[in-house]
């Protein structure tokens, strides 16, 4: 590791990349003040409840310049692709849009900006897309992507818009070099309208990058939203995201979430419940193995009355796998009729595996029903008897058993081939994937 | 169902039972700490010498440790100089010898509170310990109990007649620098109470100690050390109350409770602390430390806490579950009524094979009262087969309250199996509704509902207390449903 | 031919000691009832046979066509052609029901040494099945029992065992909760895997489905022993008098 220390290794690339950042003055001033923020109070550590089951010396550890931008090919990412039918493809590539990559029309009703582009068009209009991150650790990392702004998306759906198919976006990290990509995403969905967002994380080569994404998304009265998110870089990359998310009256957002690769995760989703009769359904799923860690954190807030939120959220750890799951919601006063459950159940199949988890509910006022469980344990084993009993193998039991754990949370993903895609995935990282495979 | 809620307003606001103030005389070290007030606190009670220098490493630690700030609770910065650190009743030199010799104004005091401590009066069965601001005043039954081998006295008399057992088992459990307030009150711990049950007894009374603050402008700082050697068996309950007054006292206490093999003890609390005023004017600073210790195989600690006082409490009794097949228990009821701030749960760490634990909380929130249940269950790697199971349900009074639930689940053991479920609600109009078209006036539909959502934890307290907390629940929830 | 042959078991479950001795020989080609109050020990004994974990063994034998069944893991005795249906069949959500059917039935058929069935043949052989149990089709493709009533999951386990096709067929209570057709159904499936090499063990409170599948031996499981065994006759006698005459017997034997 380099012996400088990680605040002086930031300040050193930053330093080494600010003349080439686009925007102007306002935006190297911005960028300036995001970068003495974070300097000024560090990246959070252990010591941050909110922070504490993630391993932090694994993000230390990284190379925090930007790797050498590569030039990829349509090729080269093929074999990565979920196979979507119909589907408008917007691709990232270490925080960078790329044009050549990607569907040049979005969809009827949507308009995609480069960022990038704005930055020199527009850096004024920019200014006021990007959400200035706030002091709260949580958004820490946000901040440390506005210090770094340089590339990323824009995304607007008009109101009452309902593009056909999915709008799949992309986001490769390179890899073939240590390095630190930040990328921002905006996504705005207007009044009524709707949108299916499948959001792909890959990795093409094997080096310890670390990507940083700080991403928001406005959701207007009566819009639907429904994002699949799934995480599947290669073996040493580390990803940290934060999302803000903020829903106006009577939207409804559904979010599935799969993190299924990487070194290290780290998600923060910060969601705002605005207007009344909104509505949010969460679910995810995290699978650790070998010396993977995934750490999923997610503060929901009620602040609309009558609003409801249901997040199911499941974890398996394996070998030295350590997987957490954070999750807070936090019914306001003003949120009369808020309706709220919360369900974190995890396995922990090997010895030297660890989960930890804390679903949490903060309620400040008193008509609302919320309620929350938590479990961590091995395989039920009345049904792994009922199993064995009519002859299956014990490992195929086994096999069986953890598949249907995460069946709940793949059985709500909209698209059918995306269904099954992930279901495979999941199927082949469990031990006995063939018999699985039978099975389906 | 306006009406009812309406009626159920009206039922706010019976008043505090045990506000008075006792008018005797006491001896008061002034306000203020520093190296000299700690040994003058020692040399008061002539303690040996490793207990000086005992508080004296409490004190020099606790001045470089800093308040925690991680709990959800708030209040404006202590002043530490400004609390006495000691403050008792007047008397003989010695401590009274039998109850004769107690000032009859102290009697008075405890007959008031309903707390007896002529033995004849006493509740049947239970032996008390009274702790009138910094000292015990009087332990009742000692005879009855010495005959059992049982050890049951005040803190600074096991320091004169137990000192080799205080000095072997004295902070093993809650460490010197364990947090800011079991720091601090290591250093200036005033009183307590001292239990030891020796090998094989089952002690052969409840044993009970009455904390009363009643000086003002004082801290309350008590230890308390029970030790239950291997196979035995001890029940033991606090009681705590304080005059009404519109000061912020603290109440910075230590418990340490050692089970041996096969020991088993139970722990009650009935916490009614002054609890500061409707507008949240004065009541306690109640920042305690409890943990258990199953040292030996097959032992069981279990705490029930029924805590309905408090400006603040803060409080987490604990067990660390290291003996093979050791069990915790956690049965809490804890109200948060006008402004009073309840930060309160447990841990359970589990080391030993097949421990287990079960915590079962119920907040009860009301007023602008804040309830946050925070709990930690962590399984280590060597506790195969553990098993936790925790339950954890919130009830909701009024609009302005808040009910929290932190808990945090570690698991690294993969034959362990740890469940949570929680739950918060208001009290529900249907059930409210049924009540009252039976013909149950609306305080005692809500009392039965309240005393229904509790019933779990009181049937773990012993018989004689059950229906006290009852009634205390009762009393502290006047007007408070809305 | 004897198939089950159980000498003097002793099971323990947790602290409890629940067997006590039993001892116990079904034949091929035999139907027994075992009957007895609640809690005696009647879902341990099945359980014990079939390799319930939780239960140790303290003493005794169990053989199974002149094999150690208790030797045997679970799924081995499956293989073999022992089948328990459940007293309360668990769910599994998120496995689906004619998955489960096919891994089972498959892997009993390749445990014979017969090749797997594919796909196609494997669904028709359920269908008929599933026509006989007179049961919704829908069922197989829930998750294994989940949100299934009382008497769907009975029938779900005769479905299950028409389809194995098991030599030692155990049912704990698979009468209970069904109502007159299913107890019916039910019934017939019993009957119809009843053969020459076959031998069934049937648990149950009720006369009402002996007088379906008559069986030839009756036993009164009590306090963790059999306390009387006898023919058809038993069990009409057990439904006039109850256990206590029973009870009083042992105390005197
Ligand atoms: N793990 C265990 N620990 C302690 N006792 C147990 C355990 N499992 C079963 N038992 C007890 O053993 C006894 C026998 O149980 P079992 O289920 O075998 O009875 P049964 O004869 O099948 O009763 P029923 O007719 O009600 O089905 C019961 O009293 C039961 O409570
Ligand atoms: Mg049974």
């Amino acid at each position: 590791m380099n012996a400088e220390s990680v605040m002086e290794r930031i300040a050193a690339s930053h330093a080494g990349q600010a003349a080439r950042m686009a925007g102007g003055a306002a935006w190297a001033r911005r960028r300036e003040l995001a970068l003495a923020r974070v300097l000024g109070s560090g990246l959070p550590d252990r010591r941050n409840e909110n922070w504490k089951y993630l391993d932090h010396a694994k993000i230390a550890e990284r190379e925090f310049d930007p790797a050498p931008r590569v030039t990829l090919t349509a090729d080269r990412l093929a074999p990565c692709l979920l196979p979507l039918a119909a589907a408008r493809r917007l691709v990232l590539v270490d925080g960078h849009f790329e044009p050549q990559l990607s569907d040049a029309d979005a969809g009827t009703g949507v308009v995609v900006h480069d960022l990038a582009t704005l930055f020199s068009t527009d850096p004024a209009g920019a200014m006021r897309l990007l959400r200035e991150p706030g002091d709260d650790s949580d958004d820490r990392y946000a901040l440390l992507a506005d210090a770094f702004a340089a590339g990323g998306l824009v995304i607007r759906v008009d109101a009452n818009a309902a593009p056909a198919g999915t709008l799949y976006l992309l986001h490769v990290s390179s890899a073939s070099l240590p390095g630190t990509s930040h990328a921002r995403v905006v996504i705005e969905v207007g009044a009524g309208a709707r949108l299916r967002l499948v959001e792909h994380f890959v990795a093409l080569g094997d080096a310890p990058a670390f990507s940083n994404l700080a991403a928001e998304m406005q959701i207007a009265a009566g819009a639907t939203v429904e994002h699949v998110r799934l995480h599947q870089s290669g073996g040493q990359s580390a990803q940290l995201e934060t999302w803000v998310i903020e829903q106006q009256a009577d939207s409804s957002y559904s979010q599935h979430l799969f993190a299924l690769g990487g070194r290290l995760l780290r998600s923060n989703l910060n969601l705002s419940l605005a207007g009344s009769r909104a509505q949010c359904r969460l679910a995810g799923l995290f699978m650790v193995d070998g010396e993977r860690q995934a750490d999923l954190y997610t503060q929901i807030e009620h602040h609309g009355a009558a609003t409801r939120t249901i997040q199911n959220f499941r974890g398996i750890a394996s070998e030295r796998g350590r997987g957490a799951f954070n999750g807070r919601i936090i019914v306001h006063p003003a949120a009369r009729g808020a309706d709220a459950s919360q369900s974190s159940r995890n396995l922990l199949l090997t010895p030297l595996a660890e989960i930890n988890s804390r679903p949490q509910l903060e309620i400040h006022t008193d008509d609302v029903k919320c309620r929350h469980g938590a479990t961590i344990g091995t395989l039920d084993p009345a049904q792994l008897f009922y199993l064995l009993a009519r002859g299956l193998d014990p490992d195929t039991a086994r096999s069986l058993l953890t598949f249907a754990f995460c069946e709940d949370v793949i059985t709500g993903v909209p698209l059918p081939e995306l269904r099954r895609g992930i279901e495979e995935l999941v199927v082949g990282r469990l031990p006995d994937r063939d018999v699985i495979r039978s099975f389906r | 169902m306006k009406s009812n809620q309406q009626e159920l307003e009206s039922l706010v606001g019976r008043k505090y039972r045990h506000g008075f103030v006792t008018d005797i005389a006491s001896d008061t070290v002034p306000p203020g700490l520093s190296e000299d007030v700690i040994r003058v606190i020692s040399t008061k009670k002539g303690e040996p010498a490793f207990m000086l220098d005992w508080r004296l490493k409490a004190y020099r630690r606790w001045l470089k440790m800093t308040a925690p700030t991680w709990a959800h609770v708030h209040y404006p910065p202590i002043d530490f100089q400004g609390i006495s650190y000691y403050s008792a009743p007047k008397q003989r030199t010695d401590g009274p010898k039998s109850l004769d010799e107690v000032d009859p104004k102290l009697l008075e005091t405890y007959d008031k509170l309903g707390i007896p401590l002529h033995e004849r009066a006493r509740l049947a069965g239970v032996a008390v310990d009274a702790v009138f601001d910094s000292v015990s005043v009087a332990t009742t039954f000692k005879e009855r109990l010495a005959e059992a081998g049982v050890v049951f006295c005040s803190f600074s008399e096991a320091v004169q007649n137990h000192p080799a057992l205080i000095e072997r088992y004295l902070g093993t459990v809650v460490p010197v620098s364990d947090n800011f307030y079991a720091t601090l009150n290591s250093a200036v711990f005033t009183d307590g109470s001292f239990v030891y049950v020796p090998k094989g007894v089952r002690c052969p009374m409840e044993l009970s100690t009455y904390f009363r603050i009643n000086a003002s402008k004082t801290g309350q700082f008590e230890r308390t050390l029970i030790i239950a050697d291997e196979g035995s068996h001890v029940s033991y309950l606090e009681g705590c109350t304080a005059p009404m007054r519109d000061e912020n006292q603290l109440h910075a206490a230590v418990v340490e409770l050692i089970a041996q093999d096969d020991a088993q003890i139970k722990y009650s609390t009935v916490q009614n602390w002054y609890p500061g005023d409707e507008n949240g004017v004065g009541g306690i600073y109640n920042f305690v430390t409890k943990r258990g210790d199953c040292r030996g195989r097959n032992s069981k600690i279990s705490w029930t806490q029924v805590e309905t006082g408090s400006a603040i409490t803060w409080k987490y009794p604990s067990c660390i579950l290291r003996g093979d097949g050791s069990v915790g228990e956690f049965y809490s009821v804890a109200l948060a009524n006008h402004y009073q701030q309840a930060d309160t749960g447990t841990k359970m760490i589990h080391m030993g094979r097949n421990t287990r634990s079960t915590i079962v909380s119920k907040g009860i929130s009301a007023g602008h009262g804040q309830n946050a249940y925070r709990g930690l269950v962590k399984i280590l790697p060597g506790a195969e087969g553990a098993r936790n199971y925790t339950q954890c349900d919130s009830l909701l009074m009024s609009e302005t309250c808040g009910a929290h639930t932190f808990p945090y689940i570690e698991v690294r053991n993969p034959t362990a199996v740890v469940e949570h479920e929680a739950s918060t609600s208001k009290i529900s109009d249907d059930q409210l509704f049924y009540c009252l078209q039976r013909g149950i006036a609306a305080e005692d539909a809500v009392n039965m509902i309240v005393n229904g959502f509790c019933k779990q934890v009181f049937k773990e307290l012993p018989m004689e207390f059950a229906v006290e907390a009852q009634n205390l629940l009762a009393v502290s929830l006047e007007g408070a449903v809305g | 031919m004897m198939i089950l042959s159980v000498r003097d078991l002793r099971v323990r479950a947790g602290e409890r000691l629940i067997l006590d001795g039993v001892t116990l020989d079904v034949r091929a080609g035999e139907v027994c009832a075992i009957m007895g109050p609640n809690g005696s020990g009647k879902s341990t004994l099945t359980g014990v046979l079939a390799g319930r974990p939780g239960l140790e063994v303290i003493s005794g034998t169990a053989t199974y066509l002149g094999r150690d069944l208790l030797a045997m893991p679970a799924e081995e005795r499956a293989r073999q052609g022992l089948f328990l249906a459940f007293q309360y069949p668990v769910e599994i959500p998120g496995v689906n029901n004619v998955y489960l059917l096919k891994a089972s039935l498959n892997a009993l058929r390749k445990h014979r040494g017969e090749p797997e069935l594919d796909a196609f043949e494997f669904l028709n052989l359920v269908r008929a099945k599933i026509r006989q149990m007179q049961m919704d089709e829908s069922l197989l493709n829930r998750g294994v029992n989940e949100g299934f009533s009382g008497g769907e999951k009975k029938r779900n386990e005769i479905l299950q065992m028409s389809l194995l096709e098991p030599t030692l067929a155990l049912l704990d209570e698979t009468d209970s909760g069904l109502d007159i057709d299913a107890l019916k159904v039910v019934a017939d499936g019993v009957n119809a895997l009843r053969s020459p090499d076959r031998a069934i063990v049937m648990v149950t409170h009720y006369q009402r489905l002996l007088d379906y599948v008559v069986p030839d031996q009756v036993h009164v499981l009590a306090g963790g022993r059999i306390v009387r065994s006898g023919g058809r006759e038993l069990a009409l006698e057990l439904e006039r008098r109850g256990y206590d005459w029973l009870r009083e017997g042992t105390a005197a034997a």
